[in-house]
């Protein structure tokens, strides 16, 4: 059978697929058809430095083929991530994913700096592209000059894989990529969510209390793949493939457009166990296909 | 916290019981076994395309090893759950979210619906009958036809309507609030209710004025019900905990700890 482990140089996944941060909580508390083991890494939510509550409700609407949301980054902040989650979830079989947010750089390299004092942390998803709060790094997402900034700083913290998630919400994703590389950056993943709105026509307002969510699911696929397609050609780091992934053929599509590995986040909500399904499915495809590990087909579609 | 399960579960019967209001019975021992008065079921009305969320519904009864929840086919989901027949199957994951309190005591059940709302009341009525108890039941609907829980010879049960097509005519918060002051001082009640959110509100200061302890049963819209999007929030008075999640934390709420009642 063909070989699904992937090289995510520095790291290596026994499979490419990984939930997305904000869709699968601390990997703590899962329901129990779901095994964390299976997947070829967990990504938490987005870690702050202090406890936040998220934005007020309304906060998701679905909408066709996706769904807005403006969660606005609520988790329980660092400092009790590392004293109830992080022993829990450091010997669940699969490599650790810990994803950093923050308001302003310092808050970024403190939650950094106070993981990098545990075990069991293999490696950082920095968010600098979430569109839900009000001061939320978003500049960070969407300046080369913040960007480098913020990623200099962080790579002085660690020696750990570092891996910036890139916002679509830009003119150019490449000059992005190119600037979070030249910064240290070890791995690129992207696409975060692209911002929308919906309005509620009987109330005559907008549906959710941020006005503006970011869009997640099947819908925003394409618009992914090709961003994935565009930062395969920029720059030589290997790239998390993430938006709407819903089944085997997306997850190839991914690969082929430049992905080593993909995240799956908005489908988690239909199935949290959907991840590890797609694994013999896409075992299988290689096989018919004469492939002997994922790594012949990464990038194929540029060859 | 329960056990969860992810399952398709064969449907048994899906009868329309009053106007676009259906009566979906699913065999599903596993929930049936694990579930507690007041938890949900959230289904996938279309496992190969939109709508992308699956349905929340509350637990409605439970018999042996069938599990029936109430619906009104109205949007694209439940207009999609209205087609299926005995020898289909529905992706079903649950049992969801906490429960009603049970135990208590000496105190009379009062169960307080606003059309479907009646739903989740149902598997707490059979609960306490059950048990020997008589809950007393008010079920309010816009007209007779929007009535499905219409007779009950273990429980007192009043139906209101707000054109008088069937039972009281009026609000069921009135019908609510004759029968409790027609009670003898010192009578303790606990009581439960679910429906549209101006009804529950009047309920709760129904209860509130007369000291009687209420808990309701909360409908958000989720896009996972397991505690994972974080979306189904709801405010609280709690200060340590401004935004309650209605799937996990929830959906049974004390009234007086929701800001929406005050």
């Amino acid at each position: 059978m063909a070989d699904l482990t992937t090289n995510l140089a520095p790291l290596t996944l026994k499979n490419p697929i990984m939930p997305a941060s904000g869709t699968f909580g601390y990997g703590d508390d899962l329901p129990d058809f779901v095994d964390i083991s299976e997947f070829g890494g967990m990504v938490t939510k987005s870690l702050t430095g202090t406890p936040r509550e998220g934005n007020a409700p309304p906060r998701i609407v679905e909408t066709s083929s996706g769904m807005l949301n403006s969660i606005g980054l609520a988790n329980i902040g660092v400092e009790k991530f590392i004293e109830e989650k992080l022993p829990v979830v450091r010997n669940k079989g699969t490599i650790l994913i810990v994803n950093i947010a923050g308001s302003k750089m310092s808050e970024y390299c403190r939650v950094m700096e106070l993981l990098e004092a545990e075990s069991g942390v293999d490696g950082y998803e920095i968010n600098v592209s979430c569109p839900n709060v009000k001061e939320g790094g978003m500049e960070f997402g969407v300046s080369e000059k913040h960007m480098k900034m913020l990623i200099r700083e962080l790579r002085d913290i660690t020696d750990k894989p570092i891996i910036t998630k890139l916002s679509p919400n830009v003119t150019s994703i490449q000059a992005m990529a190119e600037a979070a590389v030249e910064a240290g950056t070890d791995i690129l993943s992207l696409i975060n969510t692209l911002v929308g709105a919906r309005i509620d026509i009987e109330k005559q307002r907008p549906v959710l209390s941020t006005i503006f969510g970011g869009l997640s699911g099947p819908a925003i696929k394409p618009v992914a793949v090709a961003q994935v397609f565009k930062v395969y050609e920029a720059v030589d780091v290997p790239i998390i493939g993430i938006g709407g992934i819903a089944n085997a053929g997306d997850v190839l599509e991914y690969l082929m457009a430049g992905a080593s590995a993909v995240e799956i986040g908005t489908m988690n909500y239909r199935d949290p166990g959907l991840g590890p399904k797609l694994l013999p499915e896409i075992a299988s495809w290689l096989d018919e296909q004469g492939f002997e590990s994922i790594s012949e087909i990464i990038g194929i579609a540029h060859e | 916290m329960s056990k969860i399960f992810l399952t398709d579960a064969p449907v048994v019967s899906n009868e329309e019981v009053a106007n676009r209001i259906y009566r979906l019975k699913l065999r599903a021992p596993e929930f049936a076994s694990e579930n507690r008065p007041g938890q949900f079921i959230n289904i996938l009305t279309n496992p190969d395309g939109a709508p992308l969320w699956r349905r929340p519904f509350s637990i409605a009864r439970i018999s042996i090893d069938i599990i029936e929840i109430i619906y009104k086919a109205i949007g694209i989901g439940t207009n999609q759950m209205a087609g299926l027949q005995s020898g289909d199957a529905a992706n079903i994951i649950g049992p969801l979210g906490n429960s009603f309190t049970v135990d208590i005591g000496e105190r009379t059940p009062l169960l307080i619906g606003g059309g479907l709302g009646f739903a989740p009341l149902v598997v707490l009525r059979d609960y306490f009958v059950s048990r020997t108890k008589r809950p007393v039941l008010f079920i309010g609907a816009l007209n007779a036809d929007e009535h499905y829980y219409t007779d009950d010879p273990d429980a007192d049960l009043n139906l209101s309507t707000d054109d008088g097509s069937l039972g009281f005519h009026g609000l069921v918060t009135e019908q609510l609030e004759q029968y409790l002051d027609e009670q003898e001082a010192g009578t303790e009640f606990m009581a439960y209710s679910c429906g549209p959110e101006p009804m529950m509100k009047a309920i709760a200061h129904i209860c509130r004025d007369r000291e009687i302890p209420l808990e309701l049963s909360i409908e958000r819209e989720m896009a996972c019900g397991i505690g994972l999007c974080q979306g189904c929030s709801i405010e609280q008075h709690l200060p340590q905990k401004k935004f309650a999640l209605v799937c996990k934390d929830g959906p049974i709420f004390n009234a007086m700890h929701l800001t929406f009642t005050d």
